[in-house]
């Protein structure tokens, strides 16, 4: 069965996120709270590097299980991350943990134990910040990750493949990205074909949707065109997907619209999860 | 009664790193007979919890503990309420020593740490009580033992008799292991919920029976394989701590072949004599 190799130390699988950081992720997302697209890219980049961190810190270190890259695609094409690892592609997960460009404090609520809410303090560190400048080189974007699956589907052939995540506004200036979507997910290890996963943010309005399973209801043609390049989940990600309330068939894709995608990090298996008794 | 356990991390993990936990009391040597009652408490600690090897030892201590001195803990209810307090005010206080212990150490937590620790530290339990039976008949010499059994989440407890399986508890087949097992969480204070997810059985032993207590991995191999006889004759080759290296052997010849999923193993073998 495709998708069930064990993700470990050994076995590590690769995670590669292209960021859009062209001049037009300035303008503001649809919504109620108008923020620029550059924010909520960064922002939901930062947070997945965290969620990925947590998940697999241990009392040693965080563990290897992934090998992160960060490409941001604009005027430039390259590694976006910030500090330390400034220039870098694929990074082991604990060096990504280890070496944010800075940590800062941000007050969020959490439950009081009694039914309320208390505001705290909590760490929330940052591996790029928000850019927009320069054309979309989708394809160009694209045809990086894909030089970088290439090069671990062959380092590691049995492993669990590698996963893309793009996130943009969609809007690509060097022509249609669905062959060199396409490309990536040509290639394979045995336990199955590199996949493919777009978060699109658009001031396009319509209703945020993740994970959806029909292009029905996407507000215009880069949504479609987006929902089209990504992945279908593989099963053992579409039954989370459902255990986590979400509605799901087989033809769910890894596409998020407008919405949240952090949660694709609890998609990925690496062991028991620990949850709370509900 | 003649008890034994055998502890084995997957593959590619130390033995420090393996988060399956046994207590077993008395703390006898394997070939010791046992008059007296005995209890066991088996955790699995979630992988993708952090200090899950330390909770699985606090706690099926804990549970062993708690077992011997009450062994109204295993019917449930208000007793098995108070167990569960009890273990989870445990915690705090190791925690607090393990974090002085790192900062006096050089190494502080990182930030990715306290976000982990604040979510608390993750393990099945499995809580085992053997007693020689005093209800068993005055007109039969064969003696008898009573045991009752606890468990939250997906560690499992097998009866044999006769080396063949009569009963296993709490899971029954192999479709029911997952990765979102119930858990016992290091800072769970809803005590009500965990006696409420948590079941409880009970049956009797003979001379010539066993009790088999195992973590997921095992379990599923076994209530898999398609000649159970077989494999229970294959898992009864380990019989003391001797076979500690011919067990992990053997778990790897299965993990090669991918009949067992590369987790941790923990083993409790109690067996019943007298015939």
């Amino acid at each position: 069965m495709p998708y069930t190799a064990e993700i470990s130390r050994s076995n590590p699988t690769s995670i590669i996120f292209l960021v859009d950081q062209s001049t037009s992720m300035s303008d503001p997302i649809g919504g109620e709270v108008p923020q620029q697209k550059a924010d909520v890219v960064a922002d939901a980049i930062n947070r997945l590097l965290t969620e990925l961190s947590v998940k697999c810190a241990k009392e040693e270190g965080v563990r290897d299980y992934f090998h992160v890259a960060v490409v941001g695609y604009g005027a430039t094409v390259g590694s976006a991350f910030a500090g330390s690892l400034a220039g870098r592609d694929l990074v082991p997960l604990s060096e990504v943990a280890d070496n944010p460009a800075r940590v800062d404090e941000r007050s969020k609520k959490v439950p009081d134990g009694a039914g309320g809410l208390v505001e705290t303090v909590v760490n929330f560190p940052l591996w790029m910040d928000p850019i927009a400048h320069g054309g979309t080189p989708m394809n160009r974007a694209l045809q990086y990750a894909e030089s970088l699956v290439a090069g671990w589907t062959e380092r590691y052939p049995a492993g669990f493949p590698p996963i893309v995540i793009n996130l943009t506004d969609g809007e690509s200036t060097d022509g249609d990205p669905t062959a060199a979507a396409e490309a990536i997910t040509s290639h394979a290890t045995a336990d199955g074909a590199a996949l493919l996963f777009n978060l699109h943010v658009s001031a396009a309005g319509g209703t945020p949707t993740a994970f959806p399973d029909s292009a029905d209801g996407l507000p215009d043609s880069y949504a479609r065109t987006l929902f089209a390049m990504s992945s279908p989940l593989p099963s053992h990600m579409r039954s989370y997907a459902a255990s986590q309330g979400q509605r799901v068939s087989e033809a769910t894709r890894g596409f998020v619209y407008n919405a949240d995608i952090t949660t694709v990090v609890q998609f990925l298996d690496i062991g028991t999860r620990a949850t709370e008794l509900r | 009664m003649y008890v034994t356990h055998l502890v084995a991390p997957k593959h590619g993990s130390t033995e420090a790193e393996c988060e399956d936990a046994v207590a077993v009391l008395p703390g006898r040597p394997h070939d010791y007979m046992l008059r007296e009652p005995l209890t066991a408490g088996v955790c699995d600690g979630a992988t993708e919890s952090a200090l899950a090897k330390d909770w699985a030892r606090l706690l099926s201590r804990a549970a062993a503990e708690y077992a011997m001195e009450l062994p109204d803990v295993l019917a449930g209810g208000t007793a098995f309420e108070e167990f569960a307090s009890s273990a989870v005010a445990q915690w705090e206080p190791w925690l607090v020593q393990y974090t002085q212990a790192r900062h006096a150490e050089g190494r502080p937590l990182k930030w990715y740490e306290h976000t982990k620790l604040a979510e608390g530290a993750y393990a099945t339990l499995l809580t085992v009580r053997v007693d020689p039976d005093s209800d068993s008949r005055a007109d039969t010499t064969e003696p008898a033992w009573r045991w009752r059994a606890a468990a939250l989440g997906d560690s499992c407890l097998f009866h044999l008799h006769d080396n063949r399986l009569v009963q296993a508890f709490p899971v029954a087949a192999v479709e029911e292991f997952g990765t979102t097992p119930d858990l016992f969480g290091s800072r769970n204070h809803d005590v009500a919920l965990l006696a409420r997810r948590t079941r409880f059985t009970e049956g009797r032993c003979r001379p010539g029976d066993r009790l088999l207590l195992m973590t997921d991995a095992l379990a599923a191999w076994l209530l898999s394989a398609p000649d159970q006889d077989d494999a229970v004759s294959q898992l009864l080759e380990f019989a003391g701590p001797d076979d500690l290296d011919g067990f992990t052997n053997w778990l790897n010849g299965l993990r090669d072949c991918r009949q067992l999923r590369n987790d941790d193993v923990a083993l409790v073998r109690i067996d019943f004599e007298g015939r």
